[in-house]
């Protein structure tokens, strides 16, 4: 026990191992690494109609969705570590992720009915941990490769995301499944993982999933991400056509489910 | 599709996966040989001295009855299907464990209540509280009492049932919820040791369409519109108490058996839906190899004749 917590002391004090050169993922109970990211991601959204304060009316023939678009920018601290092993050989580990970013607003293709208050951009800031499990590993040669599995946990703080927003929320925890493959040919690695969040709070039933694929040669890293979020709604009723509807709440049917993705580029330095 | 089709698929695709990481491991036993291994293990031998190191098993399970096996008057016995996950000497159970004495630790203070007094003085009704200072002593054993609890190991197990994996239908019933154990296990010192283990136990599962028969189940007495034929109730299982579990060889490292019991402190069933069984079961586990098992029990609740059964394959890592 005490060895795990002080490994993820030394890592936090930049002293472990390197992750470019003399990693071994065979061996590699021991090794951690740290990562700083930036990364952009261009945001599409399909999202109920929500009306603006006052009561807006809903036009005849209108639809109950509107869709829109937004940017995203982010710097994030990663750590990652594994520091024991089970009798099976299993790397018993962890990781921490620190974000922090910043979304601008939402353009709509149909504006006229959004309530703009709940379309502007704002600063947001994430932290999760997750327990690591290095299942599979092996070294042959000039390739290697591994396959983690992890659980945790997380929060996320955005006052101006529209599904927080909507419901006078700032912030929402989730639980964290994730899985990652990690394949390196000498010093030239090709990463992919996937995350996947169901939120433990909130009004809100979300499904986000956090899917990352990346190059890395010796401690530089370039990818893509894909953020993609599920929502349903806890069931609004629909306002009748030229009704107005009551501002604050979403203008959508019971379990209507809307969507968000994230796509973009994002390039990393590992330590 | 037909159920036992989808059964044999559900067990098959765990054999499937039990297999491939077999061979996985395999692969890296050959670099052991050729020092890239750190820990060398010779393919079943451990058996039951497993419980002595650290460890995860995962495995998928399926079958019928369970802690719902003395449930009367079902068309068709309550099916169940899902995944077991056990930590053995594990770093989750030490860190959750860790984390809520730690938050008991800091909401102790460095006061005690010694007692109250109330009385009434004029229209107002006022209570005095007494405190002590604890002592040196005792705050430094509060403080030490974190690190003394991530320091233990601690075994823990989470069955999680889905009614999704099979479906659940009115033909089918299937249940949904999770059995949660958290305790410690006593072995003998022996190669191939028995061991005991007791446990902190929370059980929650739900079946929303059981299908009755006319005249029977929960409601069939109270009235209920279509008791009077075949018919759809909902059914709730909770269990809050203890876990007792006995496991020993009987051939080798290859063949073990056990028995557990779970104690249900939440005593009789509240209302004739929320039922509070001590479920009783026992089996046998199959070491095809160290890290592959299966296991197969029956299970009984209370002295019903109705038993109920599960299989299940899975892998430790």
């Amino acid at each position: 026990m005490k060895r795990f917590f002080l490994g993820v002391i030394l890592a936090m004090s930049c002293v472990s191992p390197a992750l470019a050169d003399d990693f071994d993922p065979a061996n590699g109970w021991g090794t951690s690494f740290m990562r700083f990211t930036g990364t952009y991601l261009h945001g599409n959204t399909e999202r109920p109609l929500s009306p603006a304060a006052g009561g807006a009316v809903r036009p005849a023939g209108s639809p109950n969705t509107t869709k829109g678009s937004y940017n995203n920018v982010e710097l994030a601290f990663d750590l990652y570590g594994f520091f024991d092993q089970t009798i099976f050989g299993t790397f018993l580990g962890g990781e921490m992720s620190t974000a922090l970013g910043s979304h601008g607003q939402t353009s709509f293709d149909t504006p006229v009915a959004t309530d703009p208050a709940k379309s502007k951009g704002g600063t947001w800031f994430k932290f999760d941990f997750a327990f690591d499990f290095d299942v599979l590993h092996f070294k042959k040669g000039p390739v290697a490769a591994r396959l983690v599995g992890g659980l945790g946990t997380g929060f996320e703080y955005d006052a101006r995301r529209w599904y927080l927003a909507d419901r006078n929320e700032s912030w929402r925890g989730y639980t964290i499944a994730l899985a990652r493959l990690q394949v390196w040919v000498r010093e030239i690695g090709f990463h992919g993982s996937i995350h996947y969040l169901p939120n433990i709070s909130g009004a809100y039933k979300q499904r986000e999933s956090r899917t990352e694929l990346c190059a890395t040669f010796g401690s530089f890293a370039a990818g893509v991400r894909l953020n993609r979020l599920s929502i349903w709604t806890p069931g609004v009723a629909v306002p009748a056509v030229g009704v107005p509807a009551v501002p604050g709440s979403l203008v959508a049917a019971k379990d209507d489910k809307f969507s968000q993705t994230e796509f973009g580029v994002f390039g990393a330095y590992g330590f | 599709m037909p159920c036992k089709t989808r059964y044999f698929r559900l067990t098959t695709c765990s054999l499937a996966v039990a297999i491939a990481l077999t061979f996985a491991y395999t692969e890296k036993e050959a670099h052991a040989e050729n020092g890239d291994r750190m820990i060398p293990i010779t393919v079943s031998a451990i058996g039951t001295g497993r419980y002595a190191g650290r460890f995860y098993e995962v495995g998928a399970f399926s079958g019928v009855g369970g802690p719902f096996s003395n449930v009367k008057g079902l068309v068709n016995p309550i099916g169940f299907s899902g995944v077991r996950v056990l930590e053995n000497q594990g770093y989750v159970s030490k860190f959750s464990l860790g984390m809520l004495v730690a938050l008991a630790a800091g909401m102790a203070g460095d006061k005690q209540l010694t007692g109250s007094k109330t009385e009434r003085r004029g229209d107002y009704i006022v209570r005095t509280d007494y405190y002590r200072q604890r002592t040196p002593e005792e705050m430094a054993a509060i403080a030490a009492a974190p690190g003394a609890v991530m320091d233990g190991e601690y075994i823990m197990e989470l069955n999680v049932y889905s009614s999704g994996f099979l479906g659940s239908t009115k033909d089918r019933p299937q249940a949904s919820g999770f059995e949660f154990y958290l305790g410690d296990r006593i072995t003998s010192s022996s190669s191939q040791p028995v061991s005991f283990q007791w446990a902190f136990a929370y059980s929650k599962l739900t079946v929303s369409d059981a299908l009755f028969k006319a005249g029977q189940g929960p409601n069939a007495t109270t009235g209920t519109p279509g008791a009077t034929a075949e018919h759809i109730e909902k059914l709730t299982y909770t269990n809050l108490g203890l876990m007792l579990e006995f496991q020993a060889p009987i051939i080798g490292s290859y063949l073990e058996g056990f028995a557990r019991w779970d104690l249900n402190v939440l005593g009789k069933n509240n209302g004739q839906q929320d039922l509070h069984g001590h479920p009783f079961r026992a089996g046998l586990v199959v070491n095809a190899s160290d890290r592959i098992f299966g296991r197969a029990y029956g299970s009984v609740v209370g002295f019903s004749t109705n038993v109920g059964w599960v299989l299940e394959a899975g892998v430790r890592l």
